[in-house]
């Protein structure tokens, strides 16, 4: 075969398949001209996240878009889901190419990064500023927005609380929840004197979300990963009594290394843990794992987190959900619609009474359901003084949640000093912001 | 060169052979040259999944990757899997084939079960050797607890020195099968009267196999090796489910890292001038495979 036929028909092929992938790769639906779609023509939506893919909360988001569904047939609902820690990049990546969605589940730390990724909309325009201030108090609508703009409606929210197992410890002797660090830590060690099969605290001490619990025991000891300002100070005097402190409760065996949530969750349901962190699903996750509804008290209790000296404000990292609408969605105001609809008081309260999680509704938090409900009320106490963890400010954070983990890793495993740990999270934070 | 023409169309054989080919050749443009030369040309960019457009940065993404502190430990780390999980597949593969390959009562149905390892999703794999190894209640503890020979559980996942251990026994188990299936089709390929007569002369098991089997097998033995080694090279999820490439970036790979870089840091200038540096790495590998392979033909 002839060479010249050969490069011809090869670069003829290599210019239309560059041409074919230029174009974003068959993209549909963009710009302005085609946003909003007519009145009377039937749309379908995509909503993404990781809820309705996960057991058992797969019914209860499969019960509300059915419902939808229903009463609109012209404005169909499809989820579309992953597992929680490959929902951001789907969301990413499916944004850069272009494809189908409308309405996304996201975590309240991901909204500087879809934001700045220009992939979601302000929907105070398309639910209505009156609608968003009648509905939802003030505090509540800060959780979803990023430099002043309402990005995300609320869906619910809590915080990270933390919480202990009331038959277990009072197994071990202690006879009250520990208020301050001192007493936190003689209750571990009566966990670890009771059972040495017993881990006394679940401490996260794997993968990047970690970080999230590490920040807020760095605030317990008067220290941050930013200042006010925005300087880098997780290495200050206060980041290094905090990690010298994980690091005694690791030598004393009070907290173990490869810990991740879903370990932490299983553990604790099956009463071989005495204490970790986690949001209200605890509870529907104790439901669902077998705990009895009248046996819930008696297995899980929140407390506000252990304070340094007694008095000091105990401080946890606001937890939650919102819901958002995409800037390639053709149908932004049905997506904004089915958002109201999700958040509403019927669809929230049917998700708090089958999966345990707190509604964020005004009228829906004033529901008696809500209002008679222990520990729904222990958590809405304890989310009163919660704040957004310090790195949910950047769109680096999955980045740096990263780097804080790997460094105190290093550390509790004496691959690293503590302080030169410190100092190496702080030069590679400065680093990932610089860029 | 042969320009016999078609009686029909016109075309010589050649144009008629070309044709033929166009559609693999479209193929592999589209999916293959076209993303690798994408990736090299975002390698020298400041593209990120944050940003809408992207611009040429020259060779900061390799600057910023040679300046890093940790990036050496990353090749460290690859290059020590690569060289584990290869190897010991390969030697208790090569056993195994033997064992299977005298023909005893069963042997095929061992066989078959040998492959189920290699079925098995790498996810699946993961979970299972992550059960067997776990620090609180796994039952490798669980045995060296009952035998007396540990007083204190290891926590090997969450350990610098043993996470990689694990993650290795993993991917031997996982790649046994796969060594096992090439060798022994090579074992067959050795006819049974060299070995035979080998014995006849009154050679032993060592000197039958040094002499006769592995003279025949060696052209196999390098290309499972080589084709092992590029397998490991790219592996990802073994390394993710098991241990996220940590603690302490102890199992940060260059899989991982590139992993990292574009779904954590959202950086795929970064991402791409990693996979670079794989590609080279993957390269000399291929350049030997694609030899072995060339003097084999001949």
């Amino acid at each position: 075969m002839s060479r010249k036929y050969a490069w011809i028909g090869m670069m003829l092929i290599a210019v239309m398949a560059l041409a074919a992938c230029a174009d974003g790769g068959g993209s549909k639906k963009n710009g302005t001209e085609t946003k909003q779609n007519p009145a009377d023509k039937a749309v379908n939506l995509t909503w993404v996240g990781w809820t309705g893919s996960d057991k058992p909360s797969d019914v209860i988001i499969g019960d509300m878009i059915s419902k939808w569904n229903s009463a609109n047939p012209k404005a169909k609902v499809t989820w579309l889901g992953w597992p929680w820690d490959q929902t951001l990049q789907q969301i990413m990546v499916r944004n850069t190419s272009k494809q189908d969605m409308d309405i996304g589940q996201t975590e309240f730390g991901w909204l500087k990064s879809l934001v700045e990724a220009n992939a979601i909309v302000d929907v105070s325009g398309l639910v209505g500023q009156d609608w968003l201030t009648a509905n939802f108090e003030q505090s509540s609508l800060g959780v979803g927005q990023v430099d002043g703009k309402q990005y995300g409606i609320p869906w619910t929210m809590s915080a990270t609380s933390m919480m202990f197992n009331p038959t277990l410890l009072e197994a071990a002797g202690v006879t009250r929840a520990p208020t301050t660090i001192a007493e936190f830590e003689a209750a571990l060690q009566k966990l670890k004197d009771y059972d040495k099969e017993i881990i006394p605290y679940g401490a996260l001490t794997k993968s990047a979300s970690a970080s999230n619990d590490i920040q807020v025991w760095l605030w317990a000891f008067g220290g941050g990963v930013f200042d006010a300002s925005g300087e880098v100070i997780i290495n200050n005097e206060a980041g290094l009594r905090t990690l010298n402190w994980y690091k005694q409760l690791l030598d004393k065996g009070y907290i173990r290394m490869d810990i991740a949530r879903n370990d932490a969750r299983q553990l604790f349901v099956q009463g071989k843990m005495g204490f970790y962190e986690d949001a209200i699903l605890a509870k529907g996750l104790a439901l669902s794992g077998g705990v009895a509804e009248a046996d819930l008290p008696k297995r899980i209790q929140p407390i506000p987190r252990p304070v340094l000296n007694a008095g000091d404000t105990p401080r946890d990292k606001m937890w939650g959900h919102v819901l958002v609408v995409f800037k390639n969605s053709p149908n932004q105001q049905k997506a904004a619609d089915f958002i109201k609809h999700v958040v509403g008081k019927e669809s929230s309260l049917d998700y708090f009474a089958r999966g345990g999680l707190l509604p964020t509704m005004k009228g829906a938090i004033a529901a008696e359901p809500v209002q008679q409900d222990p520990i729904a009320q222990k958590w809405l106490e304890i989310t009163k003084t919660s704040r957004a963890g310090d790195t949910e400010a950047y769109s680096e954070k999955a980045a740096l949640d990263n780097i804080i983990v790997e460094e105190f890793q290093a550390a509790l495993l004496n691959s690293k000093a503590p302080q030169k740990a410190l100092d190496d999270a702080a030069s590679r934070i400065k680093a990932a912001l610089k860029k | 060169m042969r320009t016999v023409k078609s009686r029909t169309s016109g075309l010589t054989e050649s144009q008629f052979g070309f044709l033929l080919v166009v559609p693999a050749i479209a193929v592999f443009a589209v999916v293959m040259l076209y993303p690798f030369v994408s990736s090299i040309v975002m390698s020298f960019t400041n593209r990120s999944l944050l940003l809408p457009g992207q611009s040429f940065t020259g060779l900061d993404n390799y600057r910023d990757l040679l300046a890093d502190p940790n990036f050496l430990g990353v090749f460290y780390n690859t290059i020590v899997f690569v060289v584990a999980g290869t190897f010991f597949p390969f030697v208790l593969g090569l056993i195994w084939s033997i064992v299977l390959q005298q023909g005893f009562k069963g042997s095929s149905f061992l066989r078959s079960l040998t492959l189920v390892n290699w079925v098995l999703p790498g996810t699946a794999i993961g979970f299972l050797w992550m059960w067997v190894f776990q620090g609180n209640y796994g039952i490798v503890n669980g045995m060296l607890t009952s035998l007396g020979l540990i007083d204190q559980h290891i926590n090997w996942l969450g350990s610098t020195e043993y996470a990689m251990l694990v993650v290795t026994v993993a991917a031997t188990w996982k790649g046994i099968p796969w060594f096992m299936a090439f060798l022994f089709g090579g074992l067959l390929s050795i006819p049974r009267e060299h070995i035979e007569a080998a014995r006849i002369d009154g050679a032993g098991n060592w000197t039958v196999f040094s002499r006769v089997v592995y003279p025949a097998l060696k052209p196999v033995m390098i290309i499972v090796i080589l084709l092992g080694a590029i397998g490991n090279l790219q592996l990802f999820d073994l390394f993710w489910v098991m241990t996220e490439g940590g603690p302490a970036r102890a199992t940060t790979t260059l899989a991982v890292e590139v992993y990292r870089s574009a779904f954590r840091e959202w950086n795929l200038g970064k991402a791409a001038a990693i996979g670079v540096v794989w590609v080279v790495l993957l390269s000399a590998f291929a350049f030997f495979y694609l030899r072995g392979m060339r003097d084999e033909v001949k």
